[in-house]
């Protein structure tokens, strides 16, 4: 065994005084992929910042972190230059922001390769164009004059490993980084840090909540909760055991199925809401001073009918056309042709002034992703939550509205009192609960959720699954649930509709369509998926991991 | 549950007031404010000297016992000055102010939820407004109406209209994205009440602050019309008029122009202190802390 690349050895951490990691120990080695594994606060993330030493102001860390024959913490900041970005790299979550919005993909990348090694930039520019080949980005399709926002997500993270794995560092550190993408770039994306990984023989931190995930790509894994490390060992081995209870405890919410007893109910005859060859067009780039390019189709001649009560499933890719179906549903945007009915009301030829339309409004709610942007933070809850009310047909009194809002908190699960205050306050897990209280308050048949879950540590998603499949039990709420994640739309839906390019190319019981799919686009979903149990049958059958063909991944993204 | 209601009312009126009584720049600039407003309506009733009176022989003073600020070459008391000018130029930048706000605020608003061609009109017409210079079509709107305090107000406020319909209109553009905004309308709010529900308590923080910048732009280009005599007319003074006789006099009497000058400082400080504080007195988000 070679020596490793980086000891951590009882590493504490605080900041302004707070405790934030208790004696940590972790042991990265050469041409290894090691797991850091925890849910939000867990000290996941300032474990690597504290590597990089780029931690917030106020914070004192003791302790040891020895890489290679040098001791991080007692590294000058002068030194620390020099290791970021040419022997340490970091990937980030967000590849939306993580790349500057007004240089092209070749500077950024030749950037960091020019500021390390002293190249000239037609040297650094033809190293940049390697790597950006090697990230799968060739220069033929992806010249180095190319803009952030000319590219996809996908193809931004790729930039971003690029850019990270410029200099070939020796250890490379990933903070979460594809919980911004969808399940089949995700795929891709680990697959190509695995690549790079046994390629170049570095080390690679890869932090994550996702345990299928992990299952899949890591040799090592470390289990934080709180600043102290529950469980570490080999990965396979601790994720198939799961001695530990957290490990044990966090498996099961990743897998967690809510109690549903309508789950087996049959579906009424009558629609709730019935949408007619729906096409939804976008006006098409600006060529000239009047003329303009062709527009562009996201939502393509979709039909479907939600029944009362039913729980309906929308899964796909990012920019498939989901969200857009989502919000012509619920009239927030106008479709270009076709017709949606909801509750026998012609929604989609109503104007927001009708009164048929504040009819509709009342029967049909919203619960957006991010538990964050969806509340305006200077007003109190209890305004948030009371927004719909005014859609009432007679006023209520001031008393009966503060009935409406305990009894909506109530349900929920959420305290009275929680209504005198602002919704920065709460935790991402009670916002959510707080949102689909904002949803339920006027008594809707109709919620659309757009991926109400996908914003939330694995154990409060479980609890917010168990709020909607208990919302449908006890009143009979029908939803729309859009998500790219297959876990959620198993747990809390009875039929499954599958997207692709803005058309609805598979439909049917949610088990039929993801344990058999028919189609390519269905098909590329589920093997995509990360499924902890699947990953840990094919590791301990087969130690060798499965390569990119196996997994059916295609062209870059 | 009634009783509850307004224990919570009143416990929100509380906590306005710890924390203000926690923010030293809100009560510096609450102190600095309520100064300058105090001298100025005593200035209505009172002042140390007479400043219509002119008294030759004891012009060009420095400093003394009798002329805290001396006086200038008409023999005038520069703080009786002061005092006088202080309604004027508060008067005219804050009247400004006013106009940019109550005009531009609800244009910008409006273009933002709108879009498409209303936003393009108002956007081309604001670029119009900005390309003259603003001096130019002041004198413009006072060759026609004539000099005086009422006309500088008018020309200075029509300037900030554009200021403010631009910054709110940018602030607003990136809400109405948001989700909260999009939970909004899924409830069936129109645009004009989520702009005053949702978008105007969100957009007032910058608001404020522009607004305590045009109002020292505003004392200032009260001054630049009084300097070429389009401003306040004499007998009646102002601080920019004051400056602007000062600096013939600059090298024999620095204080005629020191004086008005700090006035102009002090009171734009007092203001900015005052917006940034109430900016974080308002601002939930800071409410548990300190």
């Amino acid at each position: 065994m070679t020596a490793p690349i980086l000891a951590i050895d009882t590493l504490d951490l605080t900041i302004g005084g707070a405790p934030i990691l208790k004696g940590v120990d972790m042991v990265v080695e050469a041409g290894k992929v090691h797991a850091l594994v925890g849910e939000s606060g867990s000290g996941k993330s300032m474990t690597a910042l504290t590597t990089m030493r780029l931690l917030p102001h106020g914070a004192e860390a003791s302790g040891t972190l020895r890489f290679g024959d040098e001791d991080l913490l007692a590294a000058t900041e002068e030194r620390m230059c020099a290791l970021r970005g040419d022997d340490i790299g970091m990937v980030f979550q967000e590849p939306m922001t993580a790349l500057n919005p007004v240089k092209t993909i070749g500077e950024q990348v030749a950037e960091g390769i020019r500021w390390h090694t002293g190249a000239n930039r037609p040297d650094a520019e033809e190293r940049a164009a390697h790597m950006l080949e090697r990230v799968g980005l060739p220069h033929t399709r992806f010249p180095l004059d190319r803009y952030p926002h000319e590219l996809s997500g996908g193809q931004r993270q790729r930039v971003v490993i690029a850019i990270a794995c410029a200099l070939r560092p020796k250890l490379l550190i990933a903070d979460e980084p594809t919980t911004a993408l969808d399940v089949v770039l995700q795929a891709q994306i680990l697959d190509l840090l695995k690549e790079l990984v046994s390629e170049d023989g570095m080390g690679l931190i890869l932090i994550s909540h996702d345990l299928g995930v992990v299952a899949d790509m890591a040799d090592d894994i470390t289990i934080l909760r709180h600043g102290v490390v529950q469980e570490a060992g080999h990965a396979v081995d601790v994720l198939r055991h799961q001695n530990h209870p957290y490990t044990q405890q966090l498996a099961e919410a990743s897998a967690h199925v809510p109690q549903w007893q309508s789950r087996a109910r049959s579906p009424k005859d009558t629609a709730l809401l019935d949408v007619q060859n729906l096409v939804k067009d976008y006006p098409g780039p600006r060529n000239g001073l009047l003329a303009r390019g062709d527009p562009f189709r996201a939502v393509d001649d979709v039909s479907f009918s939600v029944p009362p009560g039913r729980s309906v499933g929308l899964v796909g890719q990012s920019g498939c056309g989901k969200s857009t179906l989502a919000r012509i549903v619920l009239a927030l945007d106008k479709p270009t042709g076709g017709a949606i009915s909801f509750d026998g009301m012609q929604t989609s030829s109503l104007n927001d002034h009708d009164a048929q339309m504040a009819l509709a409004r009342r029967e049909m709610q919203v619960v957006f992703q991010d538990p964050y942007g969806s509340f305006n933070p200077r007003q109190t809850v209890e305004r948030l939550v009371a927004e719909p009310l005014h859609l009432e047909e007679r006023p209520l009194g001031r008393a009966e509205r503060r009935e409406r809002i305990v009894f909506a908190l109530e349900e929920v699960g959420m305290p009275a009192d929680a209504m005198h205050r602002y919704p920065h306050e709460f935790s991402g897990g009670q916002r959510q609960r707080l949102a689909i209280a904002r949803a339920i308050i006027t008594r809707p048949k109709l919620v659309v959720c757009d991926e109400p879950v996908s914003a939330l540590d694995v154990s409060i998603r479980a609890q917010i699954l168990d709020l909607f499949a208990k919302l449908n039990d006890e009143l009979g709420l029908a939803y729309l649930f859009i998500t790219h994640d297959l876990t959620v739309a198993r747990a809390i839906t009875h039929e499954v509709m599958v997207m692709d390019h803005g058309k609805i190319v598979e439909r049917g019981a949610t088990a039929d369509v993801l344990d058999d799919p028919q189609t390519e686009a269905a098909q590329r979903l589920v093997a995509a998926a990360p499924d902890l149990r699947r990953a840990i049958e094919r590791r301990v059958g087969n130690t060798v991991p499965p390569s990119p063909r196996e997994r059916g991944e295609g062209a870059p993204s | 549950m009634n009783d509850h209601l307004v224990a919570a009312e009143h416990e929100d009126w509380r906590l306005f007031l710890k924390k203000a009584r926690a923010n030293r720049s809100f009560q510096a600039g609450a102190i600095i404010t309520l100064l300058i407003v105090a001298v100025a309506t005593i200035s209505l009733v009172w002042t140390p000297y007479d400043v219509s009176r002119l008294a030759i022989p004891e012009r060009l003073q420095g400093p003394s016992g009798a002329h805290w600020f001396g006086t200038d070459h008409f023999g005038r008391d520069i703080v009786s000055m002061i005092m006088e000018g202080s309604r004027n130029s508060i008067a005219v930048a804050l009247i400004a102010v006013g106009i940019g706000m109550v005009i531009g605020v609800p244009l910008g608003c409006w273009a933002a939820a709108k879009r498409g061609w209303i936003d393009e009109v108002f956007m081309r017409t604001s670029d119009i407004i900005f390309a003259f210079p603003a001096l130019l079509s002041a004198v413009m709107i006072t060759a026609i109406f004539g000099p005086g305090a009422v006309n500088a107000i008018i020309a200075i406020g029509i300037f900030n209209i554009p200021v403010f319909a631009r910054v709110a209109r940018g602030a607003a553009l990136s809400l109405w994205p948001r989700e909260f905004i999009l939970a909004a309308r899924a409830s069936g709010k129109g645009p004009a009440r989520i702009t005053a529900e949702h978008i105007l308590p969100n957009i007032a923080n910058l608001l404020l602050v522009q607004g305590t910048i045009q109002f020292s732009l505003g004392i200032l280009a009260e001054a630049g019309l009084s300097y070429v005599g389009l401003g306040a007319q004499p007998p009646a003074t102002s601080w920019g008029r004051m400056l602007a006789e000062a600096q013939t006099m600059m090298a024999i009497a620095p204080q005629m122009a020191i004086a008005p000058g700090a006035a102009i400082i002090v009171t734009v400080l007092g203001l900015n202190l005052l917006g940034d504080g109430l900016r974080d007195v308002l601002d939930p988000k800071l409410r548990r802390q300190r």
